[in-house]
């Protein structure tokens, strides 16, 4: 079945009167959601989808979102490691730390200055990336990618060596 | 001595000279392959890079065996990262009209440092795609 056949499907149900409520199209999926009106205003609604693999299973269930959730937020932690790298390099310009306190800073305390990238990720999690990294400014490399997400780097090399 | 410009390709030494249309200064970061703090430069557009003193042998362990190593040994691409063992900037000079028309940046980098071509984001995409289609295939065969 091709991704635009949905439309000649309907709900076989004779007795409810369902009608067609939303047509929702993603690179994923593409589906069409019928609802029914049941009285004291509950709903049944009945959907007819044609999806990549788990694409608009993963969508309904909430699956992409809590995961593109959890991306988004190391994303802001990252930044913030990076600024208080680049904070505490504005301090030793001005003086208020001398070379032997930064270096003791950065030696003592990595995890607040400099970003982890050890997270092994699944090819679906590499792909959510990839969409988000098109609406955040200054992702424009593999290095840029891993320090935003904490991914391994290491991991992202090996998958875009090619695969004959 | 040669030249390299295949994505991924890797040189290092304990002294290296880089140009480049751009290079930006990332800050500090762990280098991917032997896990050390390095402050990393990404160059931009017209990029290359040298080795002018080789590696001492501390740095030529099992981890970068696979890292190209010997003087004179160069990359040369649109996108390179330099991972430089330093925690501070280091200078970046300026050379106005060195291709002509365009100016150069120039790094002249007297640290040990691990210079790399970079691969873009619409090649890794196009990358991790073709590998998800592998994968989704052989599941499919698997379950059949």
């Amino acid at each position: 079945m091709e991704i635009n056949d949905i439309t000649t499907l309907k709900p076989v149900d004779t007795e409810n009167n369902f009608t067609l409520t939303a047509k929702i199209r993603t690179s994923g999926f593409n589906s069409q959601i019928y609802t029914s009106e049941m009285g004291n205003g509950n709903k049944v609604h009945f959907a007819i989808a044609c999806s990549i693999g788990d694409c608009f299973v993963d969508a309904l269930s909430g699956k992409n979102a809590e995961e593109a959730l959890k991306l988004l937020v190391k994303a802001v932690n990252n930044r913030t490691i990076e600024r208080d790298y680049f904070r505490l390099y504005c301090d030793l310009l001005d003086g208020t730390l001398s070379e032997e306190e930064f270096d003791r800073t950065i030696e003592e305390h990595p995890n607040d200055y400099i970003i982890e990238e050890n997270e092994e990720i699944s090819t679906d999690t590499a792909l959510l990336a990839l969409n988000l990294a098109k609406h955040i400014k200054d992702v424009n490399s593999i290095e840029d990618l891993s320090s935003l997400f904490s991914f391994n780097q290491k991991q992202l090399i090996s998958y875009s060596v090619k695969h004959e | 001595m040669s030249k390299f410009n295949k994505e991924g390709d890797t040189i290092h030494g304990e002294q290296s000279d880089s140009h480049s249309r751009k290079i930006l200064w990332k800050g500090l970061k762990v280098e991917p392959i032997t896990k050390q703090k390095m402050t990393l430069y990404e160059c931009d557009r017209n990029s290359y890079s040298e080795i002018i003193k080789d590696s001492l042998p501390k740095d030529c362990n099992n981890t970068t065996k696979e890292f190209h190593k010997e003087i004179g040994d160069s990359l040369e691409a649109d996108a390179i990262s330099i991972y430089i063992r330093t925690n501070r900037k280091i200078k970046i000079t300026v050379k106005e009209g060195a291709s002509g028309t365009h100016g150069a940046q120039y790094v002249n980098c007297r640290n040990y440092s691990i210079s790399r071509i970079k691969t873009s984001l619409p090649c890794l995409l196009k990358s991790i795609e073709a590998r998800k289609a592998l994968e989704d295939k052989k599941d499919n065969n698997n379950k059949k």
